[in-house]
């Protein structure tokens, strides 16, 4: 059985923020060894200040001198199977604030096994820096999709 | 001049890129996002749109339950059920605000208006 991290997050808001802080630390800690600056370039609340608390998305971090950014969407099995993840390119443009840049989308129900395809996509995307065609091709060798 | 309320709606994936967009000096009001989504939904073939039929559900649901949204948020409707999730409706607010009520965006015009 797939061990599921911060199961039922979309319900109980302490886990909602438990799942946020696990990226942020995984993100801190990714720029801190490979020393590059990364900062979050989407929002996750309502105007009002109200969080969307549905994981879309669940993270973003924009490395402004890559012109590269991450897009994470998480979401909860009653949608998915347990094992799902998928991920696509993705250009940003005409944003105000936001340089036009190239974004890695991924879109996964966390677990240990669908946590370490993400962390391999995110080091290939931001740190090796690989381009898209071989990004593509890394997303198309790893997705985990829901059988029909 | 870039509109300072700029954004768009966008079917996106399986070789799909159909959008529609919105510029323009006021906050885009709840009732425009909901006829932005109907008009992209017709430009969209039988099957593009039987492949999005949860997506546009969502994606309407969103709008209709927004309380205005800043930019920038993208929101991004997919179907896990659907194969890949690259199959799906982008909401981009890229400039502004949206998705406002038509009395909230009254009284944003009026307090600019004023400044």
């Amino acid at each position: 059985m797939v061990q599921l991290l911060f199961e039922n997050f979309k319900i109980d808001k302490t886990v909602y923020h438990e799942a946020e802080a696990w990226w942020k630390a995984f993100f801190d800690e990714l720029a801190q060894k490979h020393n590059f600056f990364y900062r979050p370039y989407l929002n996750t609340t309502y105007r009002n200040g109200v969080p969307f608390y549905d994981g879309n998305p669940m993270f973003t971090a924009l490395v402004e001198t890559l012109h590269r950014g991450v897009h994470v969407l998480q979401d909860e099995v009653e949608e998915a199977s347990e094992l799902y993840i998928s991920g696509y390119l993705n250009r940003i443009v005409d944003f105000d604030d936001i340089p036009d840049s190239d974004e890695l989308v991924i879109d996964l129900v966390l677990s240990e096994v669908t946590k370490a395809i993400a962390e391999t996509w995110i080091h290939a995307w931001l740190v090796e820096q690989v381009d898209k065609e071989t990004m593509e091709r890394l997303l198309d060798e790893k997705m985990i999709l829901v059988s029909e | 001049m870039a509109k300072k309320h700029r954004g768009r709606i966008q079917a996106q994936g399986g070789g799909t890129e159909k959008s529609e967009s919105w510029s323009q000096d006021e906050p885009l009001s709840k009732a425009d996002g909901l006829n932005l989504l109907r008009d992209l939904e017709n430009q969209l073939t039988d099957k593009e749109r039987q492949d999005r039929e949860k997506q546009l559900a969502d994606a309407q649901r969103f709008i209709e339950n927004a309380q205005g949204v800043d930019a920038p948020t993208t929101r991004i409707f997919r179907n896990l059920k659907h194969k890949r999730s690259d199959i799906r409706i982008d909401i981009e607010v890229i400039a502004g605000t949206a998705f406002m009520c038509v009395l909230l965006a009254l009284i944003f015009l009026f307090l600019h208006s004023k400044s």
